[in-house]
């Protein structure tokens, strides 16, 4: 459990953020601690949105991760019916994340944005940097949002400098897939392996079961994956990207032993290859055995396989090292600032009302993402998918031992693909792990020299 | 940035330099009309000794077979994936037939991407950007090669300067431009803003430096204006060259992905490869059927038009000056 939040080393002052996100890691559901995070101004103060007519139409713009589009214009529709003055408008504004904010920030030069705006963990924070989103905990207050009920962990991770910048909407944590039926048929116990150390003893009788040119596991490769799902080995082995205050650590023994796992993974013990594409889609194909893979996809996956095999889910093996090993992911929904005011009322209707418990767990039910409120989880809706799909709750039950990501990754504009490209060095080009991280501090100091410190 | 298409532009522009070399030619006549006398003893240098020539001919009869299997085998493999069912796709060892016609790819591809909308975005734009370029494209180059103005040079390293400035550099600026002019979500913001000709002016330019002098002057003498000489003289000899820049810039703007993405935001004026986008799947499960599905749909109507665009091509290749 990481207790000590790097946010609270950026901004020691806030006092009562850092306790917000004590509570909010430690998973206690203290109805009281998100509340306490209004703005640290004069109570009394009037809001400034208090009486501002909200605006009749907004847009809104997404990527649809996971092919969700017809899930989120189901949800505009259930707000139009209930909100008719409100007319919300979906607009695609790329094919991934990354899409999202080249898009945005074209926007943003020529001050033609959108009122809502997904923005995925490694983005929003560089619009903070240039102060380009909204502050959101006025208006959280004015449409009288229950800020108590979402996770904590969730909510806390679009926290910075005493302020909430995001409402947590597709948001997932990586996942251990497995195929049940070559599980079955290799002799291994129905469950993902505690450790790597465990699953490296099962590799053989996979290897034999799937055959040849196929594999016992199938890495990630690309921005946006597998620098995020690297977290995973490179905390079970004790390491970090970097510190709290952006610190950058891969020049550690422990980082680097991390990399020269990965790297052996593929060419020493050579029981995992790199995916071409899309691991799912390589999983779904019944080319390789296991995958750790977003829960985001979950969905997908379960169609995906329906009448070819089974697909169980588990927790992300733990590496050497005790702790969590499991990263949380995925975008949350931002308002920028050039908005005018009616229109930032408009949004934060839509914000609350298409992360409501029941508009999230609709859509965790039929993609994948977790539901990011509390009191969704215990709802009928969910009680329901998890009891007919099981692997539906992996997610949520794992979400207790998440850690919030490394500065590194997701606070450096940029840093994920530059992670990103050493990882693929050190597994397409077996390049040393050593060589690979110091390339990358390199280019990461310098960002975070430039970009960073002068915007926190 | 994810381009289903992306794989056409390489395929067609290799599938000119094929049929380039299966008129026994090399590329660099590609864009450049070289006079006739020129051009044969060019070849006569090159050719030698008859017995060589034989090894000249069989090394270009085997390029151009590997060539077309380039551009032929991913285009085959595209087509056949479309019509193989999830099983086929992923079949170890490959399939190369499906087992079956699953036809479904198309209509699913169809049922998800708004393919009238977007064919209409796409031909209206493609066809607009390429009449723009060639016309600026020519005129320009004839102003530099024939009009005897102050400053004609320093015009012309004006323009080969500007092809050095990536497109990503002015991206915002004309986004911003665009912006401000309104035309965001239009097919003006779509075309106007790429309808630079600085390649153009540069590459017809050369054609047109090739042109004897003896023909401009006896159009001269003759008193021709100078739109009749660059309609009725000038453009016919440079055809090859003409006809290549507006292929080049047909393919291009036909598969062109980031301008589009970033200037428009609503499906209603987004372009093919934009509607591609909405059968790939940023995170989970792709459904190649339906893509590859879509990626047909995308191929397919650029085709005819590539075969006239050739013909031109081949044709204007063995015109030019007669004598």
């Amino acid at each position: 459990m990481n207790d000590f939040s790097r946010r609270d080393f950026l901004f020691g002052a806030a006092a009562t953020t850092a306790a917000t996100i004590g509570l909010g890691l430690t998973g206690g559901g203290a109805a009281s601690a998100a509340s306490s995070k209004k703005p640290a101004k004069n109570p009394s103060a009037k809001n400034k949105y208090s009486g501002v007519k909200a605006a009749s139409q907004i847009t809104f713009w997404s990527s649809h991760p996971a092919k969700s589009k017809p899930i989120e214009e189901e949800l505009i529709r259930r707000f139009n019916a209930a909100n008719p003055d409100i007319k919300v408008v979906l607009q695609t504004a790329g094919a991934n994340y990354a899409e999202i904010a080249q898009k945005f920030n074209a926007g943003l030069a020529a001050k033609s944005v959108p009122d809502v705006v997904m923005l995925s963990d490694v983005w929003w924070f560089k619009f903070y940097l240039n102060r380009s989103i909204t502050p959101l905990d006025e208006l959280f207050a004015n449409e009288k949002v229950d800020v108590a009920d979402y996770n904590k962990t969730l909510l806390a991770d679009y926290q910075f400098a005493g302020q909430q910048w995001a409402v947590p909407f597709n948001r997932s944590t990586p996942l251990f897939y497995y195929n049940k039926s070559l599980w079955s048929a290799a002799g291994l116990p129905d469950r993902a392996p505690e450790t790597w150390a465990e699953f490296e003893t099962w590799t053989p009788k996979l290897q034999e079961k799937i055959g040849g040119g196929k594999f016992p596991f199938t890495l990630v490769k690309g921005d946006s994956y597998i620098a995020w799902t690297f977290q995973n080995l490179l905390w079970g082995q004790g390491g970090a990207y970097s510190t709290n205050d952006f610190k950058l650590t891969l020049d550690t023994s422990e980082a680097i032993a991390a990399g020269q796992f990965l790297r052996e993974q593929v060419s020493v013990k050579k029981y995992a290859n790199v995916t071409s594409n899309s691991e799912t889609d390589d999983f779904l194909g019944g080319l390789t055995a296991s995958v750790v893979s977003s829960t985001g996809g979950l969905s997908g996956v379960l169609s995906g396989a329906k009448g070819k095999f089974e697909v169980g889910t588990g927790f992300l093996p733990k590496g050497p090292k005790s702790g969590s090993v499991c990263p949380t992911g995925g975008a949350g929904l931002a308002i920028p600032a050039l908005v005018p005011a009616d229109r930032k009322v408009a949004a934060m209707r839509f914000l609350n009302f298409i992360t409501s418990p029941e508009s999230t767990a609709y859509y965790s039910a039929n993609v994948g993402y977790m539901p990011v409120r509390t009191s969704a989880i215990e709802g009928a809706t969910m009680t329901q998918v998890y009891k007919d799909k099981p692997q539906f709750r992996t997610a949520v039950d794992q979400l207790p031992k998440t850690r919030s990501q490394d500065t590194a990754r997701v606070f450096v504009p940029g840093g994920d693909a530059i992670l990103g490209k050493a990882l693929e060095a050190m597994v397409l080009s077996n390049s040393d792990p050593k060589a690979a991280w110091a390339t990358a501090a390199d280019q990461l100091q310098k960002i975070i020299e430039t970009d960073v410190k002068p915007g926190l | 940035v994810t381009i289903d298409a992306t794989p056409v532009v390489v395929d067609l522009n290799i599938d000119l330099t094929a049929h380039e070399a299966s008129d026994g030619r090399t590329t660099d006549t590609r864009f450049v009309a070289r006079k006739p006398s020129e051009k044969s003893s060019r070849r006569r240098a090159r050719s030698g000794p008859a017995g060589s020539r034989w090894g000249v001919e069989g090394f270009a009869q085997l390029a151009v077979f590997a060539v077309a299997a380039l551009v032929l085998i991913p285009l085959a493999w595209t087509i056949l994936g479309s019509l193989k069912d999830r099983n086929d796709l992923y079949s170890r060892p490959l399939k190369v037939l499906p087992s079956h016609l699953e036809t479904t790819n198309y209509s699913r591809a169809w049922d998800q991407v708004p393919f009238p909308t977007v064919y209409l975005n796409s031909i209206v734009t493609t066809l607009a950007s390429t009449v723009i370029k060639v016309i600026l494209g020519s005129t320009t180059a004839f102003a530099l090669v024939f009009l005897n103005f102050p400053g004609r040079r320093m015009a012309f390293w004006f323009v080969v300067a500007s092809l050095m400035v990536p497109f990503e550099v002015v991206l915002i600026p004309n986004f911003v431009t665009v912006s401000e002019l309104g035309w965001l979500d239009t097919w003006f913001g779509i075309v106007i803003p790429n309808a630079g000709v600085a390649f153009g002016a540069f590459l017809l330019h050369q054609s047109f430096l090739s042109i004897p002098k003896e023909v401009i002057e006896a159009a001269d003498l003759d008193g021709v204006s100078r739109v009749r000489l660059l309609t009725r003289v000038v453009a016919p000899m440079s055809r090859p060259a003409i006809t290549a820049f507006a292929l080049i810039t047909a393919v291009t703007k036909w598969n062109e992905y980031l301008w589009p993405r970033i200037v428009t935001s609503k499906i209603g004026s987004a372009t093919l490869p934009l509607g591609l986008t909405l059968l790939r799947d940023s995170e989970g499960a792709n459904e190649w059927g339906p893509i590859l599905a879509g990626t047909v749909l995308v191929v397919v109507p650029i085709l005819p038009f590539l075969v006239f665009a050739q013909k031109r091509l081949v044709s204007g290749l063995s015109g030019g000056v007669k004598g």
